[in-house]
């Protein structure tokens, strides 16, 4: 597969590598360049901040045709991310265009970090908590923050 | 044809389409013009509406499709709209102008011959004139557009194939509709894409056009059109396939959509199963548990709770004793009562069974009519196929059209007859209309068996004289039930009876 790594893979992995967006780190992993570790770093003035969020991304064969696949591996309390670390994105999914890239992937991730988005949920349960007390909905944010995103 | 006939025409004939006045609505004898489609046809008449607006307009054939959708896939109005108010028409498809709608716009054409492009999506360098954009400016090479129009008609998407683009800001996707070039070049340029893609359009046609319906048979790809929107009217389609085109069931004629809708539930829910038990069982006195009598003395033990009671007359103790030491031999008023009851549902009950028994009986004959019909179909394929026999040839080509023709009527009449005990059943009962109904339709019966043997003869005996013969008389007689059903009808509507009125309201004819 790595053998006929199409160029716009190899193009967009140089870039991420070489550019960062910031607060954002993406690596290929190195048995397979179409999947990659993700870190995003809680944004400043959210219920994130500080935390360090681990994520894996992945590009399908059908990259850039189909959106790639993301995933949160690190624990996080939003309403539009479930238990299994899926996330509810437009651009995800039937909004996706293959002119989008990973980068512009990972920084809508971040925005949606620093802008939840109850009315358009994933996890029910979160996202009435956000909706019904939203200030204490975000006290738990951080709590789960400092428990699962904070290094030792 | 006929106004005052019910039956379609076009019977034996290989054309299929026909005029039939509608169920329901004798009064005014209103004629509802029919006819059969294949996919081919469908197809070609999309086109033709497709092409009317594109040429006038110059709009891109999916922009075309798309607004055809919207209205309906009414050409007139939509050449009317375009002329008196294109913004509207435009508004109608998410878009702001005439020339937006015609495409126009910066980019919209394959570039140059000379010079290289990075391509959007692949970002590999492409000759100029090896990609296209559309209005919206956004270059992709060509390999790239096939991949992404490949991949939305396999979808399922047909329709909505547009720019692959995004805003650069928002992120939000593209939504400039892809131009003729892209579907010329990328759809109709490779036949699985096109074939998927022409299916995909031939099904959005029929579904957001009220005037065309599927055939509701399993499996068949044939449609039937109609000038008369919602009629109740009986239709056949290119597979030989009879049915009616406002409940899309098996034709039903001379019973009603609502009846044929009833009385199916009715037989579902199995309302038989309760009749018997209300015919052959009684309820414990004390449990209610129903029971069956199943010989022996009058005594019953009760199986559920151990009680014992008199069949008879219902006198219920914890010990058999007393039930053997009483006597009920006296008639109670009370006791009538409930035999009355009894008698009424037995009564209900055999009532129901006659008409159900003789529905069945057609309906597996139906069965075997409609196969009859299909195989004799091919029949007329095959003998004009076969190059053996020289002048005989013609000989037996018209002897297989009679004799497929013959089926035919067979199959009509068989339906008719499987459905006619549908509406006898609901039918009021002892008036003068039902007796000459029920005369109509048992001579219809008779002569349907001696169809149905004559054509089911070993090939060498076949008489078709004599096929065709009773094919008519069959034919005849259908044509006389149907008019006693509709005179009936009348009639009764004349005399104030209650007329189920299949539809309200004027309803809208279009041309075929």
């Amino acid at each position: 597969m790595s053998a006929s790594l199409p160029k716009r893979i190899v193009k967009e992995t140089q870039k991420l590598l070489s550019a960062p967006p910031p607060g954002i780190s993406a690596t290929p992993h190195e048995d397979n360049l179409r999947y990659f570790r993700v870190m995003i770093a809680g944004p400043s003035a959210s219920a994130y901040e500080g935390g360090i969020f681990v994520l894996e991304l992945f590009l399908t064969d059908s990259y850039p045709m189909a959106a790639p696949k993301v995933r949160f591996l690190t624990k996080i309390y939003h309403p539009n991310v479930d238990k299994l670390g899926r996330i509810c994105l437009d651009i995800l999914k039937d909004r996706w265009s293959p002119a989008l890239q990973i980068r512009t992937v990972l920084l809508s991730i971040q925005a949606l970090l620093s802008a939840p988005n109850p009315d358009d949920p994933l996890a029910n349960d979160v996202a009435e908590h956000w909706k019904s007390d939203e200030a204490d909905a975000i006290r738990t944010a951080g709590e789960w923050t400092r428990m699962y995103a904070m290094p030792e | 044809m006929d106004e005052s006939s019910s039956v379609q025409s076009g019977s034996g004939s290989g054309s299929r389409s026909g005029s039939a006045a509608l169920e329901g609505d004798r009064r005014t004898a209103v004629v509802v013009e029919w006819r059969a489609l294949t996919a081919e046809e469908l197809d070609e008449a999309l086109a033709g509406k497709v092409r009317k607006v594109t040429q006038v307009f110059a709009l891109p054939r999916l922009v075309a499709l798309r607004v055809l959708q919207r209205y309906r896939y009414e050409t007139d109005r939509v050449v009317e709209a375009l002329v008196s108010r294109p913004e509207a028409v435009a508004a109608s498809v998410g878009l702001t102008s005439l020339d937006e709608l015609q495409g126009a716009g910066p980019g919209s054409e394959t570039g140059p011959a000379d010079g290289d492009v990075v391509c959007g999506v692949c970002y590999c360098e492409v000759a100029m004139n090896e990609s296209h954009t559309l209005r919206c400016g956004h270059r992709f090479c060509y390999a790239c557009w096939r991949i992404h129009v490949e991949m939305e008609v396999r979808e399922g998407r047909a329709a909505g194939l547009a720019c692959m683009g995004s805003d650069a800001v928002s992120n939000a996707r593209c939504s400039v509709g892809v131009d003729d070039f892209v579907v010329e070049r990328f759809v109709l340029g490779k036949a699985r894409v096109a074939g998927r893609y022409k299916r995909f359009l031939r099904e959005s046609y029929v579904s957001g056009n009220p005037y065309i319906k599927w055939c509701p048979f399993e499996g068949c790809e044939c449609a039937v059109e109609v000038d008369l929107h919602d009629a109740a009217v009986s239709v056949e389609c290119h597979a030989g396939h009879l049915w009616c085109y406002r409940c899309s069931h098996e034709a039903h004629v001379p019973a009603s959509c609502e009846q044929v809708k009833t009385w199916l539930t009715e037989v579902r829910e199995e309302s038989a199963n309760d009749n018997w038990i209300v015919v052959n069982t009684k309820a414990c006195p004390k449990c209610g548990v129903a029971t069956e009598k199943n010989g022996g003395c009058n005594r019953i033990g009760c199986a559920k709770c151990s009680i014992h009671w008199c069949w008879l007359c219902g006198i219920s103790s914890p010990t058999p004793e007393l039930i053997y030491s009483h006597g009920c031999g006296k008639f109670e008023e009370e006791q009538s009562e409930t035999i009355q009851t009894r008698k009424t549902a037995a009564a209900e009950m055999a009532r129901f069974t006659h008409y159900a028994d003789r529905y069945n009986n057609h309906h597996v004959s139906r069965e075997f009519a409609q196969k009859l019909a299909a195989s004799l179909g091919n029949m007329i394929t095959s003998s004009s196929s076969s190059t053996t026999g020289g002048g005989s040839s013609e000989m037996r080509r018209t002897m297989a059209e009679q004799l497929a023709g013959a089926a035919k009527a067979h199959l009509r009449a068989r339906t008719a007859l499987k459905w006619s005990y549908v509406f006898g059943f609901y039918c009021r009962r002892g008036t003068r209309q039902l007796e000459l109904f029920e005369f109509t339709q048992e001579a219809l019966a008779k002569e349907v068996e001696q169809l149905a043997s004559a054509l089911e003869d070993d090939e060498d005996n076949v008489e078709p004289a004599d096929v065709v013969r009773l094919a008519h008389l069959v034919e005849h007689r259908l044509d006389g039930m149907q008019r006693t059903v509709a005179e009936g009808m009348q009639m009764a509507a004349e005399s104030g009876g209650v007329q189920e009125s299949s539809e309200a309201g004027p309803r809208k004819r279009r041309r075929l």
